[in-house]
This record gives structure tokens, sequence and C-alpha cells, in this order.
């Protein structure tokens, strides 16, 4: 009886291994991702309710190191403590497990934590069981369960916290007496040359204030925020960061929603982004987030550079160099040596700038441009062209800090030497023909806020890097870019419709062209200004001869609207016509072709000509497209149609052709029905 | 005794009055002859100490069409006067202004269209109208400010081209570059600081003379230096055989100290000035023959200047030494290209100028653009007046002739602070009266004056009791051609 007493398991014991089968089951069952409110909102308990057992069984542990000593053993407040532990261990575990469904985490990171945890909740399962069993040897299970217990506890607990903080969140400051890395320096005006603001300044604040969820420890909602690429390739949600538009760019959206709203970012009681971390973000944001925009280069507004100071705790901009007043330059130039070669004019009488200019065949550059350190902060203007100098005087021209414009062509002038101007804030025009700088050379300049003009002509300089310059210094010009290749394709788009019906050749037509041609309308009006000639009693005179149109009163003059258009054309023909064609001549001028003509008949009055009248908002009846063929041409062309179109109210709306820059219209526009053999 | 008591007495009445006389010139000259303002300082400045206000444009370079080329035939587009051909000049239109001497006895005043197609080219409006004798002028256009409205008092050669380069038509004023010279200084000590450079035409040649280039009663050394149209541009500069540098820089330096002397005793600026001439030419020994040497430059640069461009002397060669000029610091680039004065004949002759002209002028804005020095250099083209829209002589259809008109004129710009791909003003269907936004000759001058930095009311001279101005009391700037 003893014996099988010994042997066979306590029903207390069958209830612990079967809830451990049950935990280990529940805890290590690989769910499918979902994300229901439901459970997100209890796995998000897991953090409240895991330091309950953490609590407790640490609590038990210490009693039980008291008691050693103290002989006293509280067994009552062990037990209820235990008891409490496992209901608190099993609801967190429960909770954690629903956490880890949505996802969100470092995969190996979170795995780990789960086994661990779940081995906690079933060790102290277990702990509990051996303190209530009064079995020989329970007390030593219980001590050895206790003990693994703390184990798994400090372990566990250790991956949850690298979970929600960041992998080296705890050794991240380890004093490096105790073997931790060097803190990486802290920045000073000094050691910034090679700092970018996203390195030293923007990706700094992600790392502080969102990183923890947002990184290679846990990507809440898809997204990292520990790289720029991750930024740009965003979440779920889509991009976080849209590059020249920091206004729309999630990242700051949230940032700026009301702390209660649902989304605000960083959550409801993390440390928030300042009102300076948030002007510098969307800043570096709206020059477009580059990577390489650097810490010299165009800082935001003075008084966002003190916020960003003064929050940052590091100095961010330059002292200014304050010019000096014309007394002290001429007082500073007394002391100059100069030579034959250098040339120091002041800008003008009513300002104390100064253009510095030295003659090509000038000697030692270096020597005297470094001698013009006392009147650095005037200068202005530099030539160095055609001269040969060293890095050295490179350098000096680095710390000209109010220099505007400077000329380099022709000098031994390289890449590594360009990296010297990086600080020149306020360079506006930089000459750099015939010099042997590359496409790296652009990478570097640029950063400079006001460069308006680079002279790149004779250089290593590609024609596409130098485009890319333009683009990326230019964001409206970006936009126009992208426009013009979508009007490439509409226009290839419509090439390709022309050859499907077949339209492929038009002949001029001859002053004798077969058909019946319409005059003038009775009322004609345009949504722009119109050129007299396309006004009533004046579109057709007619007489449809080449030599008309080619005649002296037809040239240049006539155009449908002031603008690029489009423009729209109403004709009230006077009576009730039936036409299935026109003849047109486009203007000579490139900038002023049509490329297409849309045709909207009506037996009401459509109104005056409005770009908005409410006729266009219906399909168009019939839309033709000029051919390009007949661009900067001056013959008169006939167009069919399809099929013939009726009405007394003609809206014509004319599109200018895809570099059309300026007024787009036609010589002459007539309306006309033609036998359909003509037709194509 | 004291030496300044000794300077006093060493001026006497005559040499007083004269000193008086010549006023500020005199101190300004101080100024000049030592161009900087302390002894061993580099800081200089010229007579005026700095531009008034900051300037757009540090040089000039003046394509001057001696003669007048015919507007007509090559930027004043006029479609309408073709079914006008032969037709009388309305006397409405031609009102009651004078007429030269050579069609005043004519019966009867034909319009004569041009015979020359017209192509428009984009340019920063609604686009350029050039003639097909202007091709590569014409690609040029986004960069050209093309004004048809200018007009002068003058209707002859000599007073007209005074009158373009003096602002006035009487001789004996600085010319244009000599008051640049003057109010800015050079940029370089090795050149002068005003160029003047000529190229031959063909058929009806009018004179021109250095007093057009003087510098008037401004110190001598702001006179135009004229570059001979040679391998030579500046004759015995090399020394003679046996007289090595040394020897010649010794030479100079007691010739100087001779003249210093000199000077002292008479105070006569004109003694000062010569020094400063010995040692501009002694400097020009070494700086002039590497100016003329364009074995420097690229294939494709030459090729873009034309085929004339090695000929010492063509419009072509003079244009790229323009630039070569403009490189080096030079102030002021005249260049004079005679041959325009078309009485007759005009479509045979104006072909050949054209031709001549055409493409190194257009390589010339496209060189200066390339490298980074259209932004603040002046390239000015223009003649002395217009020709009339009417034939002298007879007309046919392939041949007719123009005399000189005065009322309205074409010149164009380009770079140096001014709009680009503009044109500026208009004038009647017959391109005889000005009917929008004329400009006259002393507003070119305001506004050119205005782009350098200078206020042209206040760039004057002492002389003979008055001070004088290159604009004389008149002259507006016209802001509307400022970019």
């Amino acid at each position: 009886m003893k014996d099988s007493q010994r042997l066979l398991l306590k029903p207390m014991e069958i209830v612990a291994i079967v809830a451990s089968v049950l935990v280990l089951l529940a805890g290590l069952y690989p769910y499918p991702a979902v994300s229901h409110d439901l459970v997100i909102f209890l796995g998000r308990f897991h953090p409240l309710i895991v330091h309950m057992p953490i609590g407790f069984i640490t609590a038990v542990f210490l009693l039980q190191i008291v008691g050693i000593f103290s002989k006293s053993y509280f067994r009552l407040g062990i037990r209820i403590l235990l008891f409490f532990t496992i209901i608190s261990a099993v609801l967190s575990t429960a909770a954690g497990v629903l956490l880890a469904v949505p996802g969100g985490y470092d995969k190996a990171l979170l795995e780990e934590h789960r086994r661990l945890g779940v081995a906690t909740s079933v060790a102290c399962i277990w702990v509990f069981t051996a303190h209530l069993s009064k079995r020989w040897g329970s007390g030593v299970i219980y001590a050895v369960c206790l003990l693994i217990c703390m184990g798994l506890v400090g372990a566990a607990g250790h991956l949850g916290g690298a979970l929600t903080h960041g992998e080296d969140y705890l050794t991240a400051y380890l004093p490096e007496f105790l073997g931790g890395e060097p803190q990486p320096e802290l920045i000073d005006a000094g050691s910034k040359d090679d700092a970018t603001i996203l390195g030293r300044v923007v990706q700094p604040i992600f790392d502080a204030k969102c990183v923890a969820c947002h990184g290679p420890g846990k990507d809440a909602g898809g997204l990292r925020m520990d790289t720029l690429d991750a930024l740009l390739a965003g979440g779920k949600h889509g991009p976080s960061v849209l590059p020249n538009n920091a206004a729309e760019s999630p990242v700051i959206q949230r940032a700026l929603l009301p702390l209660d709203a649902k989304g605000h970012m960083p959550p409801k009681g993390r440390s928030q982004l300042s009102e300076a971390e948030l002007e510098v973000i969307g800043w570096w944001i709206d020059q477009g987030a580059s990577e390489r925009m650097s810490l010299e280069t165009g800082l935001p507004s003075d008084a966002a550079v003190a916020l960003m100071e003064s929050t940052l705790g590091f100095a961010v901009a330059d002292p200014k160099l304050e010019m000096l007043a014309w007394e002290d330059v001429v007082r500073a130039s007394e002391a100059l040596q100069g030579s034959a070669g250098l040339h120091i004019r002041r800008v003008a009488l009513d300002s104390a700038m100064l253009d510095v200019f030295f003659e090509p065949t000038t000697n030692s550059i270096d020597e005297q441009v470094a001698e013009l350190d006392p009147i650095k902060a005037n200068i202005t203007l530099l030539d160095l062209g055609n001269t040969t100098f060293s890095d050295a005087a490179l350098e000096q021209v680095g710390t000209l800090l109010n220099l505007e414009q400077l000329r380099l062509h022709n000098t031994p002038m390289t890449d590594e030497g360009i990296r010297h101007l990086r600080k020149l804030r306020r360079l506006r025009k930089i000459n750099l023909y015939g010099t042997e700088v590359t496409d790296t050379a652009l990478e570097t300049l640029e950063t400079l806020p006001e460069l308006k003009q680079v002279v790149a002509w004779e250089t290593r300089v590609s024609p596409d890097a130098a485009e890319a310059f333009v683009r990326a210094r230019n964001p409206e010009q970006q936009r126009r870019e992208i426009e013009s290749q979508i009007d490439e394709l509409e226009a290839e788009l419509r090439s390709m419709h022309v050859e499907v019906i077949g339209v492929k050749e038009e002949t001029p037509v001859p002053s004798e062209a077969a058909g019946e041609l319409y005059g003038d309308p009775v009322a004609a009006s345009a949504s722009t200004e119109f050129s007299e000639k396309y006004a009533v009693g004046k579109l057709y005179d007619g007489d449809i001869g080449l030599d008309d149109i080619d005649g002296p009163d037809r040239q240049g003059g006539d155009y449908a609207g002031l603008g690029r258009g489009p423009h729209v054309v109403h004709y009230d023909m006077g009576t009730n016509i039936t036409f299935n064609g026109i003849l047109y001549a486009n203007r000579l001028n490139v900038g002023d072709k049509v490329a297409q003509i849309e045709f909207w008949v009506a037996d009401t009055n459509a109104g005056p000509a409005k770009i908005d009248m409410p006729i266009l908002d219906q399909a168009a009846a019939y839309t033709l497209h000029v051919e390009e063929s007949a661009h900067g041409e001056r013959a008169l062309k006939q167009y069919g149609f399809t099929n013939a179109l009726s009405g007394r109210h003609i809206v014509m709306r004319l599109t200018g052709a895809t570099n059309a820059t300026a007024n787009p219209g036609g010589f002459e526009l007539i309306l006309g029905r033609f036998p359909k053999d003509v037709d194509p | 005794m004291d030496p300044r008591e000794d300077y006093c007495l060493n001026i006497n009445r005559r040499q007083f009055l004269g000193k008086s006389a010549t006023g500020i010139g005199a101190l300004a000259l101080g100024s000049l002859v030592n161009n900087k303002l302390f002894a061993g300082s580099p800081l200089e400045r010229g007579a005026l100490g700095a531009p008034h206000f900051a300037p757009k444009a540090k040089r000039v370079i003046y394509l001057f069409q001696n003669g007048g080329p015919s507007q007509h035939d090559l930027f004043e587009y006029k479609p309408g006067l073709i079914e006008k051909f032969d037709q009388d000049l309305p006397a409405s239109v031609r009102g009651d202004q004078r007429i030269t001497g050579m069609t005043s006895g004519q019966a009867r005043l034909p319009i004569a269209p041009s015979i020359f197609k017209f192509n428009r080219y984009a340019n920063n409006e609604d686009g350029q109208w050039v003639s097909e004798l202007y091709p590569h002028t014409g690609q040029i256009a986004k960069e050209l400010c093309v004004v048809r409205t200018m007009h002068t008092t003058a209707i002859n050669h000599e007073p007209g081209i005074t009158f373009l380069q003096t602002g006035s038509e009487l001789p004996g004023r600085p010319s244009f570059g000599s008051w640049a010279s003057y109010g800015l200084g050079s940029a370089n000590e090795n050149l002068p600081a005003f160029v003047v450079m000529i190229s031959q035409g063909f058929g009806n040649m009018q004179a021109i003379s250095s007093r057009i280039w003087s510098s008037g009663f401004l110190p001598s050394e702001h006179q135009g230096v004229n570059f001979r149209g040679s391998q030579n541009p500046v004759l015995f500069l090399k020394d003679p055989e046996g007289i090595s540098r040394r020897d010649r820089r010794r030479m100079l330096d007691h010739l100087a100290s001779l003249n210093r002397e000199e000077a002292e005793r008479s105070q006569d600026p004109e003694v000062t000035a010569r020094i400063a001439q010995y040692e501009m030419a002694y400097r020009m020994q070494m700086s002039v023959p590497e100016l003329a040497d364009f074995t420097g430059e690229s294939k494709e640069t030459l090729e873009m200047y034309g085929p004339n461009v090695t000929t010492p002397g063509s419009f072509a060669s003079n244009c790229l030494m323009a630039r070569r000029l403009a490189e080096r610091g030079v102030r002021f680039i005249q260049l004079y290209n005679r041959g325009w004065d078309q009485h007759g004949n005009l479509p045979r002759d104006i072909r050949k100028q054209a031709e001549a002209t055409d493409q190194p002028q257009a390589a010339l804005v496209k060189d200066l653009k390339q490298r980074g020095m259209l932004d603040d250099t002046i390239v000015i083209w223009g003649g002395e007046f217009g020709r009339t829209t009417y034939c002298q002589g007879a007309l046919s259809k392939t041949n007719y002739g123009r005399d000189h008109h005065p009322r309205c004129f074409t010149m164009w710009f380009a770079g140096g602070g001014i709009k680009p791909g503009v044109s500026y003003g208009r004038t009647d269907d017959y391109g005889y009266n000005i009917v929008e936004n004329p400009m006259h000759v002393h507003d070119l001058h305001a506004t050119l004056l205005h782009l350098m930095g200078i206020d042209h009311e206040r760039l004057v001279f002492r002389h003979q009791g008055r001070d004088f101005r290159l604009t004389d009391v008149h002259g507006h700037v016209v802001h509307d051609l400022l970019a």
C-alpha cells in the first residue's frame, strides 16, 4: 500500500500533469496570424499581467531564503503566493500567445520567449505541486523546481524586454570596464564633417523614440524605422516617409494627431516627439529625405536650429561669419602682401562685399589664399580660374562662408577637392568647366542649399548625373518630367490609335476640294481671349487655297486662345448642319501646335464657351487626333470622321501637343461634309 | 625749404589752371595710375572706388556692325510688305522727316520687301523671327534680347557711329569703352582694359578712325588699344635682336625716372599716363603672344566659330579673340565689323556679310555660355543706324538697295543681366516708325552702364569747366530689359 501509495500519482499530481500538458500545447501551438481586434485587445494585457507571476515567484523565492535563516517557513503565505503565481502565469501565457498572433516581432526572439515563457508557467505549476506534496523528497524537488523557475523567469523576462525595447537594450550602455562597447562619440561642431542629417539628427530621434517597436526587435504594423530604406518601404499602411512631402508623410501625421487619437505615434505614455524634433524631421523630409544631406548645409530656419540644438544638445550650425564693416576691411587689407596677379575689389559702394580675382598666371595661390583670412567674411566672389593650387587653398576657400560665386574652371580641381566646399551654404554659382570632376562632385554639391548654377562643361560629369542633379533640386522639374512622360505615353497611344483606324496619309486638299464646306458660324465664343481670325466672319473667308493660308496676313497671328489650354470654342452655325470632317491647318510654330480636337454637338444652345461648360461632361461625339506630321507645317489638311455629326451648336476643345508652350491653335478651321471615298 | 612749400611754388598759374580744369579727373588719376589703394595692398579701385551698386556684368563685348545693317533683311519681319512691293511709301508714314541726299532726289520711294524668308525660333516668349540669313543666330534666340526700336539722331555714318560710341555726334568725347575702363579699372594688369579689333566686310565700306575709341578728355590710358588683324596683334612688342628682357626693364626704369621728374615739374597728367602706358606695353610683351595663340583651343571650339576662325583679322577670329580677352579680365572689347552700308545690290552683299558674321557671333554667345561667362558678360550687336524700308536705286524682284534710316533699327543683346529670349519694342507695319517702346542711344548707354553697376548720372568727369557724362543730360535705364 505504502509502495503503491508512493508509486501512484495523487490527484493533485494528475491535475498538475494535465495542466502542464495543456499549457504546453496551448502555448506552443503555431497559431495562424490573425488580427482580430479582440485578439489584439486581450493580447495587450500580456505586459500588464506578466509582471505579476514574476513578482509573486520572486517573493516566494525571497521568503524561502529568509526562511532558511529565520527557521520560519511562511508555509501558508508561500502557498497563497504560489497559487496566485500559477493563476497569473497561466493568464499571462495566454495573453502572450494572443499578443504574438498578429505578428510584428522578431520571429526567432519571439519563439524563444514563447518557449521560455511556457516553460516558466509549467515550472510554476510544479513548484506549487511540490510545495503541496508531502511525499518524501518533495522538498528537494520543490527547491530544484523553484531554482529552475527563477532562472526561467529571468531568461524569459529578459527576452520579453528585448522584444519590446530592442535586443541590446540592456547592454547598450554597459560601461567599457565591464566589457561593453565604447559609446559613439558625442557630436560636436568639430566632428561633423561626415555627418549627415539622417545619420546624426533624424535617425537618432527615431532610434530613441520609435525603433523599440519599429525596429529589428519588433516591427509593429510591419514597419521598421531603423533604416532609410525601411522608412521609405513602410509597413502595411504604406510608406511612412514621402520624400519632399512632410505634410502627408504618416510619420509626421501620426505624431501630430491628438495624443488620445487612434493611431497617434509614439503611443500615449511613451516618450513623445518634441516640437523641435518634429520640425527637423519634417524639414528633412521636405528636403527630399536624402541620405546624403549633410549637417553643415541647408539647415532649417534659425529658430528650428535653435530648438534642435537645445533639444539635441549639440551645436548644429556653424557660427555665422559676420561681415566686417568697410573701414575694417580697409584696415585689414593694409596687412596683405598680395602679388601682381591678385585683385581685390569692393563689389559696390553700398556694400562691403569683396570680389577677389587671381589672374591666370598668378603663382603661389595657396599662400595668397591663406593670406585672405582676415577679410574672408567679406569675400562673396572668388575667381581662381586657370590657376594652379593645392588642397590647402581649397581648405581655406571652404571657410569663406559668405561666398556666393566661385570660379574654379581649368584648375586641378578633383572630386576630393570639392569636398572642402561643403560648408559654403550661400554658394549660388560654381564654375568647374575644364576640371577632372565627376558625378561624385555633383553628389557633394547637391547639399548646398542656395546653389543655382554649376558649369560642368568639359568635365567628366555625365549628362545623366547632371539631369538627376537638376531633378533632385527641383521638385517642380520632377513633376514636369513625369507629366511629360505621361504625355509621351498618351501621344504614343494616340499614334497607335491612328494606325489602328488607318488614318495615315492625309493629302493637302487642293483648292477645288470635293464636298461641301460650311461657312462662318453666326456666333462664336471661346474660353479665353480669341485671336480675331477665329472670330465670327473671319474664320472662313470662302477661299481655302493653300495660297491663302500662305498669304502674308495669314501667317503667325491666329490662335484659338491665350495660354497652353486646352481651349474651348463654341460655334453657333445658325442652322443644323451635318459634317463629317474638317479642313485644318496647324500653326507654324511647334510651340503652338494642337494635337487633339474634341467635338460635341447639340441642337440647343450649349452656352458661351467655358472650360467647364456642362456639355463637356458628356463623352465627346468625336475626338480628332491631329497627326504629328501636321505639327509645325502650315498646310491645310483634311481630317475625316468615322461618322458624320450633326447639330447646330458645335463645341470644340483644342488640346495642345506634348511640347506645346503657348496659344495652341490653327490658321484656319473649316467644317465640311466630304464624299465618303476621300474619307479614309 | 619745406617740401610742401616747394611743391606749391612749383605750380605756376598756367599749370594751376590746367590742373583745376581737369579737377576731379586729375585727383582720380592718382588712384588709376597706382591702381592699388595702398602701396603693396591688393585692395584696389577704379575712379569710382567701386561700382555704385553690385554689377550684373563685369565686361562688355560690343560687336559693332559698321555701316548700318538692314534690319528689314535680318530681324524685322514684315510679311505684310510683300503685297506692297513697289508701292510708294505713304506720305503719312514718312511725315515730314528728313531723308538723306542720296534718296531725297528720287522720284519715288518704293517699298522693297525683303526677299529673304524668315523663320521663327523658340525663345522665352512667342518665338523670335530671324531671317534665313542668320540661321545660327536664330538658334541662340533663347539667349537674345532683340530690341527693334533703337533710334538715333544721326543720319550719316560718321556722326552716327560717333554718337553710338561716345554719346555725342560731335567728335571729342570719350568712347563708351573708355568710360568703362575709367570707372571700373582694369581686371588684368597685363592687358589694357579697353581693346579694339576691326574686321573688314564686303562691298561698300565706311571709314572708321581711332577717334571713336579715343579716351577724349579722360586720361589717355583709357583709350582703346587697337589690335591689328594679323598674327601679330600689337606691333613692335618683340624686343629687337640683342636686347634682353632685363635690358628692356632697366631701360624702362630709367625712362620712368626721367618721366617722373617731368611729371613732378609740370604736373601734367599725360606724363604719368605715358609712364603707365610704357609699363603696360612691357607687360603686354608677355601677355599678348599667349593671347593670340589659338593652339590651345579645342577642335570643337574652332569649328563652332566657323572656317574663318584661323584667318587673323576675320570677324570669326576676332570673336574668338574677344572671348579670350574676356577670359583674361579685359573690361571692354570693341569689335568693328565693316561693310554693312548696302545702298545698292543689298541682296548680294548682305549674304556675304551675314555669312561672315552669323556663325561666329552665335558661337561667341554659346562659347561664353558653356564657360559660365555669359552671366557676367554683355554681348552687344548692332550698327550706327538701320536701313530704309523703301528702295534706293532701281527696284526689282531680286535686287534693291536701302538708304540710312535712323528712326528705328534693330540691336540685340545677350548675357550680363539682360533678359534672355525676349523682344522689345514694336515698329509700324512698314518698319519705318516706332509704335511702342522706343529706345534711344542714350537709353542704351544708361542701361548698359547700369548693368555694369554704374549710375550713368554719377559717372562724371569735369572738363573745361563742366561735368561730362556718357549720357550728357539724357538717358533712362530701360528696366524692362533687365533680367
